[in-house]
Parts: structure tokens; C-alpha cells; sequence
């Protein structure tokens, strides 16, 4: 996790908050980095983590993971991290039928309807155990590249349900939160990913945009980051508070400074 | 993808070591300096794979991609190579794949226009001393970066191995040069391994598996791939008896209607989730085995964009190729060098935060009689700009504009290149009021201005603003360019701001 993002955030890991959704957007750009601060994050505040990675393979969060002081393998094998790898199981469940249904099971059907196997996959992953002692704190879902889903076939809809089972289940009944990333087409008329966006920019507490920069490529500053708070349960009567940063990616970290404000600059 | 690479020294035991299971793994990965020749270390010792390069930064393995100075601008591979046109991109698929029989690697060439064995016939010859053609049986024998290193104008760095492996086909080189008026010597390509799958040939079989929302074309891609993975044990279930290898993979013109897809012809088809379904098993294979995978595609026949976007979010690296061919660039004094653009639209951040990126973003590609050599676009020189200028055919008060801009500006450079202490030089200051028409002029004052401020490294606090005019130029790239040489200064003292503002008609110039 970034110290710097936390302190914008106004969170820290013992002081994590409970049934919100988080929006990660990039245009642009590339906003990975902000998954790996949640990971990092949540797995520092000892929460329950199921992670949907479809984009990326295991050892690559694993390497990131351990320069920000996680470690997945450990996570995993303590059983505080779930991690459901769609790059490794793809190949499989798409060529060979297997007898239950697989979480990624869409992948095999010519139109597929719904996520309802995944679904099911993540309410398992994260219902509490019942041995009657309190392990983890809250439950956490991330899912990192849910715009991955429409390229994959599945509809925007078909999405939008299954975030809405996941925030009913997770955010709501479990009292734990939810992190999804969806890359933001701009100007490329991405139809159905504009509705998911749209969508989930209604139901998050928290949107993190990340933004490349309007004049181009700089090699000191990264993007920019806006972040925005929203209370999508009330109506609109107070403004939701918004902030933006800029950013530069380093080794092992991502310092944030006000626009303009860049070292290099300054 | 997955790229192994070991920088193999003559004795094979190379300073940088690789993980011996899939690509994945990198579990078993020690850091050593690139140039440390270790037999003594005291670690594991590991699999090391000829032609390929361990990444000090990320533990990754990378594989060259046959143009050494894309290498050096990307950095690793599975690469989505666009072109428009489809000119140049078929050039830099012959480049993998002429590296993959050079370094040894296995191939596995796909494709649906041209039969693979003739593809491979057209691969371009290396560039090597003339030691190697004559005796391919030699022992030992010296390797020399051939004289066409010296017309690369930015310098790249290369792990240069003076010595080469014993037989004929190996070469535990990163990066090898290619003629490309000459093909391949067919022993090389006897001596190879390689797998081919030409569409229609096997379009005929029928499938054993149903459809399943992919065309069969792709289907059938896809199954072929992955047993030869499985049989040849790349994504390491089956023990490999002998050294362990790249597959690199190779599919042409993924997307054209010649797969079966018609995503080419039509904006809104049904079946547009065949391709990037297609790409992301693939995708998924290639991290879980030995593999590198470059594929060409030809955007300038999709006419979804929102396929593009999800393409390029499905893939590693992106590279976007521009010729010049057929459009209004080809008669522009600016691009009269070269022959089209390249433009690096992703480069992966695979295994850390940052990923390789190179400074330059303005790069152009030029294919002369042997070489394909990339390099930064240049621009005219201060020269140049000062003594011929192609006057524009419209009003005359635009020619006016531009020697006024001129004059200014040449009368301010001069105050610049003359001066010589630093104390008069750090109170010039320059305004120029310009144009939008004079877009090109811009350009080159930009460029004549930062070439100059460079050269006087002392004026620390000289400042040159530009005041343009903000809707137009905001659009052009040229404008995007001109910022770029900007903000691309490293010396903090230079206080350079391009400011948009509304244009000022009149020439107005003030000093202060």
C-alpha cells in the first residue's frame, strides 16, 4: 500500500470502513497500480480477501505484492486470501467439461447469460467460517478488470447483476467491501462499457480516476489521479467532495503531489 | 507470454539465470549483474536458454524481438503489432521470426493468406561476419556488431556476447541484425524447428468440439497451439529431456476476414466477441508456458474502435505502425526521411510498477535497402529554417507573419549564441506571437530554440515563451510535439511554458 494514498484516502489499515464500493477508473492510463495498493491494503488490515484477477497472472501481483510488504503465497496458504486465477483456468474450462460448475464457466457457452457460477463462487469464498472464532475482519472482493467480462462476452447487464448480487452480498450482508477497476474507452465508443461504468459510478462510495495527462507523455509526472467521494444511498443535497492529484510511479511506491506541484518542476 | 532468457556466455553458465519451470515461476530467480560471469556462484545452478535475457528489473525473461532497437523500446513480448495499411508489419513478424530461428528457438508460424513454409522463405538473412557462412563448423569464432550500428543516432545499449555458441544454428546473442534484401540461407531454416498452420489447410478437418462462440478458424488456432505446447512440453508438464526452449508464435493478420471473423466488415456483428475471447485464451496459454507471441493486425480494416480498445487492453505491448505511403505526410518536408511512424500505444508493467519507457515518443521508422532502423524523427535545422522557407500560398500577410516570427526569433537566438556571459544572457526573454497557420513554423522553433538552449547549458534562467493560438494547435499534434521538446528538458533552470492563449493577429512582440 502507498502511505501517500492513504493519507489522501483519510484511511488507514487498522481503520478500514465497512460496506463500500470502490470504483477504480483509468483512461488513458494505467490504473493497476491502485489494485495493487488495495491488495496490499486490505491484506495489511487483515481482512478476508477474494480476489477475481482475470487480466493478470498470480506471480505478477505476488512479485508487486511483496515490494509493497504482502506476501500472496503466504495470504493464500493461511487461507486469508482467495485468489481465483482466470488466465490459468481459462484455457482449461474452455476445453474440457467439467462436472460442477466452474466460476468461469461463461466461457464455454456461445452467449453466456449470466455470472451466477461466479457468483456463487465469491459468496463461498467469503461467507464466514463457522468455527466460531473471528479470524479476518471484513470481507473484501476485488476484481481486477471487470470491463474483461464484456470482452469475453458477457453482457453489460449480465455484469451489472452480477455486481449488484456481490454488493447486496458482500457490502451489505457480510458488512465488507468491494474494489472493481473498469477501463474507461474514452473516445472509442465502447457502448456497453460506458453503461457498466455509468452504472457503477451511480452504486460507489469512492471513485479513484486515474487520468493520463491532457498534454501528453511526461516523464515526471505519471497521470493524474481524482478522487471522489459519493453517498449514493442519500440524495444529493450536500456535494460530494472531490480531490485531485498528480502522480509519479516509482520502485516501490507512488508519490502524490498537487497539480503543478511536481518535484521535478519545483 | 512468457519469455525466458539467460544471457548465454560461451560456456552456457550465464551470469543471469532463469527459472526453470513456466514463465510464471520466477520463485527460483537470482539477481546478478548482467555482466558477472559467475561459475563459481554459489546458488542453484539453472536452466540457462540461448538468445534470451533476464530482466534485472522484474525477474522476467525477455525475448528479442529481431530489431534490436525495438528491443530497447519495448522491452518484452507478446506484442500486438497494428499497421495501417499493412506495409511494414509483415517486416517486423519476418524479424521475430528470423530471431526465433537464429536464437534456436522453436517456431510456430499461423496464418490464413500465406502458406508458412513460404513465409518462412522470405525471413530476412542475419547480418553476420563472414567467418559464419564459410565454416558453420568451426569451433569458435568471433562475433562483430556489424558496421550499420553506427547509423542508429540514439545509443542503445546491447549485451554484445563476443563469442558464440558451437553450432550451426545457435547463437546465444540477444538481438541479431538482419539484411533485409536478402533471405534466409535455407540451411538455417532446414536446421529449425518449426510448426506451421495454414488456415484453409486445416479448415477442412472437422471439429470434434462445438463451436462455442469462437470461428472455427480461431478454434482450431487455438487447439493446435496448445498441443503443441503440451506435446513439446513448453509449459513444462511434460519433462523436457533436452534444453528447454522458446515457443515463439507468430499468427498474421489475425482479425482479416480470412480467419472466418467479420469483425472487418461490419461495425456491429454478432459475433464480435470471437477476438478478443481468441486473445485472451491465448493470452492465458502464454502465461502458463515458455512462450512469445507476436500477432499482426490490420486496423485499418476494423471498423469497430471499441474492438481496438479492448485489443489493446487484452495485450501486452502495442505498436502501431504509420507509413507515410498513400497519405499527405509522404510529400512533407518534415517526414521526407523516413517512411512511416511508430508509435508505441502500451508497453506492460508486467511484474512491477513501472514499466521500461523509453524518453523519445517521436519515433519514426525508415526502411532503406537493407536496414529497418528506427530512430528519433528529426526535425529541420536551425539551418534550415532560417534560409529556405517554402513560402505558403495564402495571403500575404501569413508570409509576412512568419519572417517577422523569424526575424524575432533569429534576432533572439543570436542574443543567445552571442552573449557570453551569462549574466546578459539570463535577461533575455522572448515572446513570439504566432499564428495558428504557422504550425510548421512553430515546430521548427521550437526545436531551433531547444537545440540552442542545450548547447548553452549556463543560461540557466533564460525563458522562452510562446504564445500561441489555443483551439487549433490544442487539436494538432504538432502542438503535442512542440510541448513535448518542452517539457522533455531536464535542467530544472529552464523555464519554458508553451502558453495556448487567444491568438494575437497582430505581430506583437514584447521583451522583457
Amino acid at each position: 500500500m502507498f502511505p501517500e494514498l492513504n493519507n489522501l484516502l483519510n484511511i488507514t489499515p487498522d481503520r478500514a470502513e465497512q460496506g463500500k464500493l470502490t470504483l477504480l477508473c483509468d483512461a488513458k492510463t494505467d490504473g493497476s497500480f491502485l489494485v495493487h495498493h488495495f491488495l496490499s491494503f486490505y491484506l495489511k488490515a487483515n481482512c478476508k480477501v477474494c480476489f477475481v484477477a482475470l487480466i493478470q497472472s498470480f506471480s505478477h501481483y505476488n512479485i508487486v505484492g511483496q515490494k509493497l510488504g504482502v506476501s500472496l503465497t503466504l495470504a493464500r496458504e493461511r487461507g486469508q486470501l482467495v485468489f481465483l486465477e482466470g488466465l490459468k483456468s481459462s484455457a482449461d474450462v474452455f476445453f474440457q467439461a467439467h462436472g460442477e460448475p466452474h466460476p468461469l464457466q461463461f466461457l464455454r457457452e456461445a452467449s453466456p447469460g449470466n455470472l451466477q457460477p461466479l457468483f456463487e463462487f465469491v459468496r463461498e469464498a467469503l461467507k464466514p467460517v463457522d468455527n466460531g472464532e473471528a479470524a479476518w475482519r471484513c470481507p473484501v472482493l476485488l476484481v481486477d478488470d471487470l470491463g474483461l467480462l464484456l470482452s469475453l462476452g458477457v453482457g453489460a447487464v449480465a455484469v451489472l447483476d452480477f455486481v449488484h448480487y456481490c454488493r447486496a452480498t458482500v457490502c451489505w450482508e457480510l458488512k465488507g467491501n468491494m474494489v472493481v477497476l473498469v477501463h474507461d474507452s474514452g473516445d472509442a465508443e465502447d457502448e456497453e462499457n460506458d453503461i457498466l461504468l455509468h452504472g457503477l459510478s451511480h452504486q460507489s462510495h469512492l471513485i479513484l480516476r486515474t487520468e493520463g495527462l491532457a498534454t501528453g507523455f511526461c516523464r515526471d509526472v505519471h497521470g493524474q489521479l481524482r478522487i471522489l467521494w459519493r453517498r449514493p444511498s442519500q440524495p444529493t443535497a450536500q456535494r460530494d467532495r472531490s480531490l485531485t492529484y498528480q502522480y509519479k510511479i516509482q520502485d516501490k511506491n507512488v508519490s502524490f503531489f498537487a497539480k503543478g506541484m511536481s518535484p521535478a518542476v519545483l | 507470454m512468457a519469455v525466458a532468457a539467460t544471457c548465454g556466455t560461451g560456456a552456457g553458465s550465464s551470469a543471469c539465470m532463469a527459472s526453470a519451470a513456466s514463465k510464471s515461476n520466477v520463485t527460483s530467480f537470482q539477481r546478478r549483474g548482467p555482466r558477472a560471469s559467475g561459475t563459481d556462484s554459489g546458488g542453484p545452478r539453472l536452466v540457462s536458454i540461448a538468445g534470451t535475457r533476464p530482466s534485472v528489473r522484474n525477474g522476467q525473461l525477455l525475448v528479442s524481438s529481431g530489431l534490436p532497437a525495438l528491443d530497447q523500446l519495448l522491452g518484452r513480448f507478446r506484442t500486438e503489432n497494428w499497421d495501417k495499411y499493412n506495409i511494414y508489419s509483415p517486416l517486423l513478424f519476418k524479424y521475430f521470426l528470423a530471431e526465433g530461428i537464429i536464437s534456436g528457438h522453436t517456431l510456430l508460424v499461423a496464418s490464413a493468406k500465406e502458406d508458412p513454409a513460404d513465409i518462412l522463405q522470405e525471413l530476412p538473412a542475419p547480418l553476420l561476419d563472414d567467418n559464419y557462412k564459410k565454416e558453420l563448423d568451426e569451433d569458435v569464432y568471433n562475433h562483430k556488431t556489424p558496421e550499420s550500428n553506427a547509423k542508429m543516432k540514439i545509443a542503445w545499449r546491447y549485451q554484445l556476447l563476443p563469442k558464440m555458441e558451437i553450432g550451426p544454428v545457435s547463437s546465444s546473442r540477444f538481438g541479431h541484425y538482419y539484411d533485409a534484401s536478402k533471405r534466409i540461407p535455407q540451411e538455417l531454416i532446414e536446421t529449425s524447428k518449426w510448426h506451421g498452420f495454414f488456415l484453409p489447410k486445416k479448415i477442412s478437418s472437422p471439429l470434434k468440439v462445438e463451436p462455442r462462440s469462437l470461428t472455427h478458424g480461431y478454434l482450431k488456432l487455438l487447439q493446435f497451439i496448445q498441443n503443441i505446447i503440451y506435446e513439446e512440453g513448453f509449459d513444462g508438464s511434460n519433462p523436457q529431456k533436452k534444453q528447454k526452449n522458446i515457443l515463439r508464435i507468430g499468427i498474421q493478420n489475425l482479425g482479416s476476414p480470412l480467419w472466418g471473423d467479420n469483425i472487418c466488415c461490419t461495425e456491429n456483428c454478432d459475433n464480435s466477441h470471437s477476438l478478443t475471447k481468441f486473445l485472451y485464451l491465448l493470452r492465458g496459454l502464454l502465461r502458463t508456458s515458455l512462450s512469445a507471441c507476436i500477432i499482426t493486425m490490420p486496423t485499418h480494416l476494423i471498423q469497430n474502435k471499441a474492438v481496438i480498445a479492448r485489443v489493446t487492453n487484452l495485450s501486452d505491448t502495442v505498436v502501431g505502425l504509420e507509413s507515410f505511403i498513400g497519405s499527405e505526410k509522404e510529400t512533407n518536408p518534415l517526414y521526407k526521411d523516413y517512411h512511416g511512424l511508430i508509435h508505441i500505444r502500451q508497453i506492460p508493467r508486467l511484474n512491477n510498477l513501472i514499466c521500461d519507457e523509453s524518453d523519445v515518443k517521436d519515433l519514426a521508422f525508415k526502411l532503406k535497402k537493407k536496414l529497418f532502423t528506427i530512430e528519433v524523427r528529426e526535425f529541420l535545422s536551425l539551418c534550415d529554417l532560417l534560409g529556405s522557407n517554402d513560402p505558403p500560398a495564402s495571403a500575404s500577410q501569413e508570409v509576412d507573419y512568419q519572417h517577422t516570427c523569424q526575424l524575432i526569433f533569429y534576432f533572439f537566438l543570436k542574443l543567445l549564441a552571442s552573449s557570453d556571459s551569462p549574466a546578459l544572457a539570463s535577461q533575455s526573454t522572448g515572446i513570439i506571437g504566432v499564428n495558428h497557420r504557422a504550425q510548421p513554423m512553430l515546430i521548427k522553433l521550437a526545436v531551433g530554440a531547444r537545440q540552442l538552449l542545450e548547447t548553452r547549458e549556463e543560461h540557466l534562467s533564460s525563458r522562452l515563451l510562446i504564445l500561441t493560438q489555443a483551439e487549433r494547435l490544442c487539436m494538432g499534434r504538432r502542438f503535442f510535439t512542440a510541448f513535448h521538446i518542452f517539457n522533455e528538458l531536464p535542467c530544472k533552470g529552464y523555464g519554458l511554458s508553451l502558453f495556448s492563449a487567444k491568438a494575437s493577429t497582430e505581430r506583437g512582440i514584447c521583451s522583457h
